[in-house]
């Protein structure tokens, strides 16, 4: 099942995590929160889309269920913030099962067309909705109090531990049945069928996990915050950000979303510090993925380790 | 009249070009420019110069980019680099002209109407109208009686043996593409006389575009036209209905016809 | 006199599978070359690399005399290859004679429209229906009418009388005599091999992707293309 290496990597995530979450200082700390949770919900993009062959253009309505999930729930009800975000994930899990069961009528373009309606439906029911606050959003404030403290600081070594768990527990998915099964019907889907792998019940239980943890994701993310508009929260930059990501990265990669994520973040925080502006950060990024896509159409990454691969054989021969 | 352009492309192409939306966009706003620049300009002119900027700007991107997306064979490389093309798109359009609304004036014809038979009928509208059924007339005129239609409608059926019967392909392609995009620019004017655009309108316009088009039958020129008249009509309808529907009532109404047509199998 | 089609070591492969291992071929023009095989021997890849279809080939292959380009259908048809592929694959969203037009190429040759409306009157009395409408072998004509239309040097047959009735295949066959008339060289894929070497000059087999046997087609034994056709000589 589990090996040692990945115990290891998880005991040094906790210990990362602790002393992340003790030394580092609060502009940083945002900074590493958004990194983590982005990666969070790009691998989530990428179990859909890489592993079960499923493109959705409309991963934000996750994120903004979670966060309205988080607001509504902190906010109305006596049970704390923490509660809330383990409370929430499961509830758009739960919510994601009737919703695979329409849209997963919908193939390829349909489906990935079909989510981003759905999302679309989901957030102009919000925005002319008033007791969710409209188009102007909520604000965070548990039992109808504000916020105390620095969620910041909690945010962001649950984060930095959950991404390390989820690289773990990916990686131990994918050597165990069900996680072989994905991997067959992703390669030959008519000839897993006939092996007897269940391929909707397969794909529903990746749909309900990425709804989930896209959930997750996006309520630690608007606890740091502190509030939510509707137009943020559903917008698309999310599913753009997720995609992007693992595009360049390496779709259907593990290490992928990382090196993505790494450029990503990279590229921003150098653009910001030189004093561009956010659209020309957004052109750059748009020009990458094109010309990585182009030149490179599975990604940097499995470009970069086929590359390796093809150097240790010369040297080798 | 949105959806028009990316059912010729996805029909032909068969690739969803998810740069159709900023087409539309910058249609609007090349028509806008035209007329900041020129204001004297008449408005065929206007519409034309859209037309043939848009037209120009499909052109080259499929030739340069696209075509070369389209050789994976994946159907999702070449989405996703529209996709990088439209996010490019839009960024550089909002560098150049800013974040703001734009409108095009149209001067008296916006309040213009006359009365037949007791109905009040704009001007504008019937414009649009007119424009938009001209449009589809040359565009099916192009498909069904020309040898060019004969070679696009060759290419959408079996593309290697096309090009064996002696069919330049590629060039066919970047006509389509160009065509696509200049349908779009027509779009785009169309919509900026009416309300006023924003370069971030892309995105909605394209997801509008797309509904037609999936309502309409992937490829089918009629078939959007009749999806158009149900999502128009579901927008005046839910507007009358509900002052404050949105796009909600559009949305849910594609999204239903959708699973529904999925579950009845009606869907290729 | 440079040759219709001159090929060789021609070898291919899908992924792992090799479809084609170093096959020699000359064909002269005017020739008429049956092409026979068991399934699987690689005459369809062959008909493909010739069109432009394949591109992961290697050897030479000369079009009377130029190079072939790989994978570029529309190189072949400006060489003057033309394809009736398996299965008819007209255009179906186009009528009967649309078909036939979008066949027609700048090539100077006998066979314009009437010329093949004379040949196939089919085409002439179904012009305006969609391919869709007509039986199997009206399809086959019109494919056949197709391919004509750009008057090509090279006309390939790819499984010619698969799925037709024995009227329409006896039809096509004496339309074939007619069309080596006017100087075409043909290639013909046929399950039916006393038929196809009847009208043949020729004849070539494929085993698993090797030539085992080429020779004219007169005098050949049927005890000769038994052993090549199941691999017994090699």
């Amino acid at each position: 099942m589990i090996r040692t290496i990945e115990i290891v990597a998880l005991v040094l995530g906790a210990i990362i995590a602790w002393l992340a979450a003790a030394y580092v200082d609060s502009g940083l700390q945002f900074l590493l929160c958004e990194v983590f949770l982005l990666f969070i919900m790009a691998q989530m993009w990428n179990l859909l889309a890489g592993y079960a062959g499923q493109v959705s253009f409309g991963q934000q309505m996750f994120v903004g269920l979670g966060a309205y999930g988080l607001c509504l729930m902190a906010n109305n009800t006596g049970i704390p913030v923490w509660g809330v975000i383990v409370i929430v994930p499961v509830i758009v899990g739960l919510l994601s099962i009737p919703l695979g069961m329409v849209v997963f009528h919908l193939k390829h373009a349909y489906f990935a067309i079909g989510m981003w309606v759905a999302a679309e439906v989901v957030f102009q029911f919000v925005v002319k909705t008033p007791a969710l606050g409209g188009s102007g959003g909520i604000v965070l404030r548990p039992g109808g109090e504000m916020m105390q403290g620095f969620p910041e600081q909690t945010v962001l070594p649950v984060s930095l531990f959950l991404s390390m768990a989820l690289i773990v527990g990916l990686r131990v998915f994918l050597r165990s049945k069900l996680g072989l099964a994905t991997l067959a019907v992703r390669d030959n889907e008519a000839a897993a069928e006939a092996a007897g792998v269940n391929i909707w019940r397969l794909h529903m239980i990746l749909f309900t996990l990425t709804g989930a943890g896209t959930a997750l994701a996006a309520a630690l993310y608007y606890t740091t915050t502190l509030f939510v508009t509707p137009l943020d929260a559903f917008g698309a930059k999310w599913v753009v950000l997720m995609m992007f990501i693992v595009v360049v990265g390496g779709l259907g990669t593990l290490t992928g979303p990382v090196v993505g994520l790494a450029l990503f973040i990279g590229i921003r925080e150098l653009m910001t510090a030189a004093g561009y502006s956010g659209g020309q950060y957004w052109i750059v990024m748009g020009l990458l993925s094109t010309g990585v896509l182009l030149f490179l159409p599975q990604g940097l990454w499995p470009a970069f380790s086929n590359y390796v691969q093809s150097l240790r054989g010369k040297a080798s021969s | 009249m949105i959806g028009a352009g990316l059912a010729l492309n996805y029909g032909i192409l068969k690739v969803l070009q998810l740069a159709h939306g900023e087409y539309i966009t910058y249609g609007a706003f090349a028509a806008v420019g035209a007329i900041v620049l020129f204001p004297d300009l008449p408005f065929p002119i206007v519409l034309l110069a859209a037309f043939l900027a848009c037209a120009l700007l499909g052109a080259v991107a499929q030739w340069l980019i696209v075509e070369r997306a389209m050789s994976y064979r994946d159907e999702v490389v070449a989405m996703l680099v529209t996709f990088g093309m439209a996010v490019v798109l839009r960024d550089s359009l909002v560098e150049v002209v800013g974040a703001d609304l734009r409108g095009l004036s149209v001067g008296r014809l916006g309040q213009a109407n006359f009365t037949v038979g007791g109905l009040t009928l704009g001007v504008l509208p019937l414009l649009s109208l007119g424009i938009a059924v001209a449009s589809f007339g040359l565009l099916a005129f192009l498909t069904f009686k020309t040898h060019l239609g004969r070679q696009i409608r060759a290419v959408s059926d079996l593309p290697d043996i096309a090009a064996l019967v002696g069919v330049p392909v590629k060039r066919i392609h970047v006509i389509v593409a160009a065509l696509s995009a200049g349908l779009a620019a027509i779009a785009g004017v169309l919509l900026a006389m009416r309300a006023s655009v924003s370069p971030f309108s892309g995105l909605d316009n394209l997801l509008i575009a797309f509904e037609v088009v999936v309502l309409g039958g992937l490829g089918s020129i009629r078939g959007v036209l009749w999806a158009g008249l149900l999502l128009g009509m579901t927008q005046v309808v839910s507007t009358w209905l509900d002052s404050n529907a949105g796009l909600f009532y559009v949305h849910l109404v594609f999204f239903i016809v959708l699973v529904f047509r999925a579950k009845t199998g009606r869907l290729s | 006199m440079t040759m219709a089609l001159e090929i060789a070591e021609l070898s291919a492969s899908y992924g792992q599978f090799r479809a084609l291992n170093g096959v020699s071929i000359s064909v002269s023009q005017g020739e008429t070359v049956a092409l026979v095989g068991a399934n699987g021997a690689g005459k369809s890849t062959f008909l493909r690399i010739l069109c432009g279809l394949m591109d992961s080939w290697e050897g030479q292959i000369a079009v009377g005399g130029t190079q072939l380009a790989r994978g570029d259908p529309l190189k072949s048809s400006h060489l003057g290859l033309a394809l009736v592929p398996e299965g008819r694959m007209l255009f179906g969203s186009l009528t009967v004679r649309e078909n036939l037009l979008i066949g027609q190429t700048d090539r100077d040759g006998p066979w314009d429209i009437d010329a093949i409306e004379r040949l196939f009157p089919v085409i002439k009395e179904r012009r305006n229906a969609k391919p869709s409408e007509l039986s199997g072998g009206q399809q086959q004509m019109v494919a056949i009418g197709r391919a004509l239309a750009a008057n090509p040097r090279i006309l390939l047959f790819d499984e010619i009388s698969l799925g037709l009735s024995p009227v329409v295949v006896r039809e096509v066959y004496n339309a074939l005599s007619s069309i080596r008339n006017e100087g075409v060289t043909l290639v013909i894929v046929d399950q039916d091999i006393s038929r196809v070497c009847n009208v043949a000059d020729s004849v070539t087999c494929f085993f698993k992707g090797t030539v085992t046997f080429h020779g004219p087609a007169k005098g050949v034994t049927a005890d000769d293309l038994h052993e090549a056709y199941f691999g017994g000589r090699s």
